[in-house]
């Protein structure tokens, strides 16, 4: 089991240094594709108002892209696999692909970091502010770690899914594209009532804990909540992952492979 | 095979791409409001539209502003991935040296295949978007905004093309798992102000955004979000640029290709 596993990391570092431009590659089109899509949003807002907008939408874009890079780096991989015709090999050498798909999380924390740095550097001297500039760190890696539990996690569960439906990542990512629409939503501003319902949403929890450390907080309760509700629902989450990957391995050894390649 | 063949059989291939993937041709259908909804649903979130029109400096509505820049944006992505972003996928499933191995060249194959998927496309983003416009702009104005986008669409392809097949050829003879157009694409649609004007851009990017053929169908389908009819004057202009371009760049393409096809038989595809 050790060497299988060795064997993946392997893997996945000397990818990562074979293909070292397709990793600038990666991180620069992520940063690209947020900054032009944050330039269309900052037209909306007074230039007042453009500083503190600015440190808000890079941190909620960043933990959104994180979800979003999950369901592509390790979600969309499976079409890759199954294209280059080694899921099934790693079925017959006893070795799942989801481990093979789990090693993806070597490029993606790469690519993510690189993304974040490059990006917090452009945003910083477009919207002359400092997005770096945080009350309590430790509140945001936390929420980061949570956030990845879960997406790699979604991830997984895609991944799954794709080998049995056909349906590809492509389509399971709208998901995520309409969580971005709750993201912005801040929790704080809503009745109390609401607020638990509200951070019951997957990951709005783990985006409150993120905001507690951008600016504090004066609800201490609005740190609790979603400390226990991020929590819990990242177990779930990998609970949910676990089950979906036992079906679908289950599934493909009795019926084969469905995943359409989708580029 | 004639190359008449070539079009038909990519003009099936898309037909059938559709038919047998209908989950992704859902997910195409749902896409451009997902751009859409993302831009202007964060914008009037978080700010409001009278900012909007303060930022850009016009009279423009902001709806119709980025519904045109949404479908040119995704169209010129289309014509890029179609025709040079196709040799990466060629490659990873194999067939690659297939496509060399045909009577016809391979950069006409993929401009050939390319065409037809742009135009089926593009017409689709244009339809899947049309409801919003026609909502917001009443019928008569509606359809002539349309209009004005399809015809931008269609000229600004033809500068794409030969800016992709340079951008095919370049890819042709790197071996790189992904290909560069997956940040030249956003990069391209930054400095051709796809979704920021690019008047408010540095100097140094709008000079760059001078050669850029997406610059012109974007602002040449930007025209419509002016409030009222579209400028007559502006528009022969945008149009005499984008031929301009398309001679340009097709004819360096044209010179670029062979060479890299001759490098590509030489040295092997993979």
């Amino acid at each position: 089991m050790y060497t299988r596993i060795k064997a993946i990391i392997w893997l996945h570092f000397l990818r990562l240094w074979r293909y070292r431009w397709s990793f600038l590659s990666m991180v620069l089109s992520m940063v690209l594709w947020v900054f032009i899509t944050i330039m269309g949003v900052m037209l909306f807002i007074p230039k007042e108002q453009i500083q503190y907008a600015a440190r808000e939408t890079f941190w909620i874009i960043l933990a959104w892209n994180l979800i979003t890079t999950n369901t592509w780096i390790i979600g969309g991989w499976m079409n890759f696999v199954t294209g280059q015709g080694i899921t099934e090999q790693h079925f017959l050498c006893d070795v799942s692909p989801f481990r093979l798909l789990l090693g993806r999380v070597i490029p993606l924390i790469a690519v993510q970091i690189g993304s974040f740095i490059f990006m917090g550097l452009i945003f910083n001297d477009s919207f002359h502010t400092n997005v770096f500039q945080t009350q309590n760190i430790g509140w945001i890696l936390l929420g980061i770690v949570l956030l990845l539990v879960s997406g790699i996690s979604y991830g997984l569960i895609i991944a799954s899914i794709s080998l049995k439906t056909s349906i590809s990542g492509n389509f399971l990512e709208i998901f995520n594209f309409l969580l971005l629409g709750i993201f912005v939503v801040n929790p704080t501003n809503l009745p109390y009532s609401q607020k638990i319902l509200f951070l019951l949403i997957p990951y709005t929890s783990q985006i409150q804990l993120i905001r507690v450390g951008l600016w504090g907080y004066t609800d201490p309760y609005m740190l609790i909540y979603p400390l226990c509700i991020s929590f819990i629902q990242s177990c779930i989450f990998v609970y949910m992952a676990r089950t979906s990957i036992r079906s679908a391995e289950n599934w493909v050894r009795k019926n084969g492979i469905k995943t359409v390649g989708w580029w | 095979m004639g190359l008449l063949n070539i079009v038909k059989s990519s003009i099936m291939l898309s037909l059938y791409f559709y038919k047998n993937n209908k989950a992704n041709f859902i997910s195409m259908l749902i896409w451009p409001y997902l751009m859409l909804g993302l831009v202007v649903g964060l914008g009037f979130f978080i700010g409001d539209p009278n900012s909007f029109k303060r930022n850009v400096g016009l009279d423009v509505n902001p709806l119709t502003f980025f519904i045109a820049s949404t479908i040119v944006a995704m169209s010129s992505i289309d014509v890029m991935w179609s025709i040079a972003g196709s040799i990466v996928f060629y490659r990873w499933v194999g067939v690659l040296e297939y496509i060399f191995l045909t009577p016809h060249r391979m950069s006409l194959t993929l401009i050939l295949s390319g065409i037809p998927s742009y135009i089926l496309n593009s017409t689709m983003f244009l339809l899947v978007l049309s409801p919003l416009l026609l909502l917001q702009e009443g019928l008569a104005l509606g359809l002539l905004k349309l209009a004005v986008i399809y015809i931008a669409l269609i000229l600004g392809m033809l500068p794409l093309i030969g800016f992709a097949v340079i951008f095919a050829s370049l890819t042709l003879i790197t071996e790189e798992e992904e290909n560069f157009l997956q940040w030249l694409n956003p990069l391209i649609l930054l400095f051709s102000g796809a979704f920021y004007p690019v008047y408010l851009l540095p100097w140094w990017v709008r000079m760059i955004s001078m050669v850029l053929p997406s610059t012109y169908t974007i602002e040449l389908a930007r025209l419509t979000a002016l409030m009222g009819s579209p400028d007559f004057g502006r528009f022969t202009f945008l149009i005499g640029v984008l031929f301009g371009l398309t001679l340009i760049y097709n004819l360096f393409a044209a010179g670029i290709v062979g060479h890299s096809e001759r490098l590509a038989m030489k040295k092997g595809v993979v």
